[in-house]
């Protein structure tokens, strides 16, 4: 009787996990969670950012949504930035276990088109460069830059799309502000894609004169953070075939 | 005997009830400050952190070229109000823009997703985004030359007038402009650049005369390259008249600037500056900040090493006079940097990691819509 009592608990047990559980096939390597991962540097030495770390923060408002299912893997700051933290694996970077093991990753800070990222941390130097990144090709879907003029030049970013589906920054300098993550946060969770929700973004927080601008394959213009709406496969790398890869920008006159 | 101790309870109650009020009023955001020999009283304003642009740097020299510079010795603040927010309109504006999704009403918003787009109204400052979903297409062809700059302009007018979408005290004058512009490349590598969308900017009315600057009030409408309206985007805020305040001195802002007290835009580490124009401006927040006053600027501008041309805008106001408050809600945590330890690897995940990177195609046989969504 006990026993009959005990396998029927169990039975519904497994039943009620199965509804809990989607059965979903995928792609990427860390299954079924989707996680964002954040790094912000304020504490510069000549000329401190305020906010760096605010404005990153808020995309803990995705996480924080009932709705869906994300996770915040990682938020480093400060000295706790490194720059193998976005260097190629093949290079000896890290990447694969930080930058491109999340679906959406964002950096906040001192940057350029050329070397890339200003960090404070010299582990292993103090630069990110990004002729060293080549994302995409473990997890990361979209990655956003908080930062100054990091999308220039159509050839140099290309080489960092290795399966990644967008790079959102700006072809310009830009203003750090404390709610850059809660908005583009706010407008993705009103159903606009990763790339309008970047521009709205944008448009809300920056002066006249800069440019928002997004990089991608076009088969992913229209992707919606997961579980917001329709997410299109990884595409081709932009080194085997460029073809499909639109540089997009817009200016906040 | 009783009525005594009654009488006395009552009047210990009074007591605290106002000594609480006295020390609140000294602590509070509208604590008064004396101005004029104790003429006017004047309210501390809040305001939120200046913002911070640009390469990292500061001028190593500025210098300001003599001029006859006549500026007022007192400025008018303007008070952030609330948008009138009219739910009947917004519903009308839905129907209007033919979105046909359940109109969702939160503290604070209103939006719809649909099919055909997405539209959303700030209800504090009644900002609103429209974009049809037609904004997504990449269509190309001669945008500019589709129409002339006053059909492009009449066109915008009508479309926000038929929608409900123009804002109290928006200007007449619309600007157009390429809005969206793509670079992709052609069968020979070469980098073509296109025009996806151009926008017809509506400001915002100066203010007495005054520009606002920042994140300047604007609307935007947008067409695409069959000359259609694809999306109304607008960031707005409404203010009242609030009070003078005293300004402070030109060397004073000047001081400012080199303590890092001013936003600089275009200027890199150790330049040399030298400022040969400045007015006042009004220094409207990004939207989100809960900004409470618009207030006065100083807008310097002038040459920067490599001929660069140069903006600082400085508080005008006297810092005495100025509470700086975080934006509410984006506090950060103290900073608790320094403790990162390189976790052990697997030479083997890392030897699996670097394959990938090779061979990146995945295979992709996810269900797309799903990951990501709670379960029910």
């Amino acid at each position: 009787m006990f026993r009959k009592k005990f396998y029927y608990l169990i039975g519904l047990l497994l039943t009620l996990t199965s509804f809990i559980i989607p059965t979903i096939s995928l792609a990427d390597n860390d299954g079924n969670t989707v996680q964002i991962g954040i790094e912000a540097v304020e504490n510069y030495s000549t000329n401190p950012i305020y906010g760096t770390n605010a404005c990153v923060s808020g995309l803990n408002d995705i996480v924080n949504d009932p709705n869906t299912n994300w996770g915040m893997k990682y938020h480093w700051s400060n000295s706790d930035v490194w720059e193998k933290d976005y260097r190629s694996v093949s290079l000896g970077g890290n990447d694969y276990r930080l930058t491109d093991d999340v679906d959406l990753a964002a950096y906040s800070g001192h940057g350029y088109s050329n070397p890339g990222f200003l960090l404070t941390s010299e582990e292993d130097e103090i630069w990110a460069r990004r002729s060293k990144m080549r994302l995409g090709d473990r997890d990361l879907e979209w990655f956003l830059t908080y930062t100054c003029n990091f999308l220039n030049e159509y050839y140099a970013i290309g080489k960092i799309m290795n399966g990644l589906h967008m790079v959102c920054g700006y072809h310009s300098d830009m203003t750090i502000t404390t709610n850059g993550g809660s908005k583009f946060a706010y407008y993705a969770k009103r159903g606009n894609s990763v790339r309008w929700s970047w521009y709205n973004y944008a448009l809300d927080t920056q002066p006249s004169g800069n440019k928002a601008a997004t990089f991608y394959h076009t088969s992913n213009k229209d992707d919606r953070l997961w579980g917001y709406g329709a997410v299109a496969n990884d595409p081709t790398p932009f080194s085997q075939d460029n073809s499909g890869y639109h540089f997009n920008y817009i200016t906040t006159d | 005997m009783l009525r005594t101790t009654k009488l006395k309870y009552i009047l210990n109650f009074v007591i605290c009830i106002m000594l609480v009020l006295i020390v609140s009023s000294c602590i509070n955001e509208d604590s008064k400050i004396s101005y004029r020999n104790e003429e006017v009283e004047l309210s501390q304003i809040i305001i939120r952190p200046l913002l911070v642009e640009g390469e990292q740097g500061n001028f190593k020299e500025i210098k300001l070229e003599k001029k006859d510079y006549k500026l007022p010795q007192e400025f008018l603040v303007f008070k952030v109000i609330k948008y009138q927010v009219n739910k009947e309109i917004i519903k009308r504006t839905v129907q209007e823009l033919e979105l046909n999704g359940e109109l969702v009403e939160t503290d604070e918003d209103f939006y719809v997703t649909a099919k055909e787009g997405n539209f959303l109204v700030d209800k504090f400052t009644g900002s609103y985004k429209y974009l049809s979903s037609k904004i997504e297409n990449e269509n190309y062809g001669n945008i500019q030359s589709l129409l002339d700059e006053k059909e492009y302009i009449n066109k915008a007018k009508i479309f926000l007038k038929e929608k409900d979408l123009i804002l109290p005290n928006m200007s007449d004058k619309g600007v157009v402009a390429p809005f969206e512009k793509t670079e992709r490349v052609d069968s020979d590598g070469a980098i073509i650049e296109e025009t996806n969308s151009i926008g017809v900017t509506f400001k915002q009315n100066n203010l007495n005369g005054v520009k606002i600057k920042g994140v300047e009030p604007k609307i935007k409408v947008l067409f695409d390259n069959n000359g259609d309206v694809v999306g109304a985007l607008s960031v707005w805020r409404n203010f009242e008249a609030y009070k003078n305040y005293p300004l402070i001195s030109l060397n004073e802002a000047i001081e400012k600037i080199k303590k890092n007290e001013a936003y600089l835009r275009y200027v890199s580490k150790d330049d040399t500056g030298l400022i040969d124009e400045i007015e006042i401006v009004y220094f409207n927040d990004p939207l989100g900040y809960k900004q409470k006053y618009l207030i006065p600027f100083y807008l310097m501008k002038g040459k920067a090493t490599g001929d660069k041309i140069f903006e600082a805008y400085i508080p005008a106001i006297s810092s005495r006079y100025i509470k700086i408050e975080p934006v509410p809600g984006t506090q950060t945590e103290e900073d608790r940097s320094g403790n990162r330890k390189e976790e052990p690897e697997d030479p083997i995940e890392r030897e699996k990691a670097i394959e990938q990177e090779k061979n990146p195609i995945k295979n992709d046989t996810r269900e797309i819509e799903q990951r990501g969504v709670k379960s029910p």
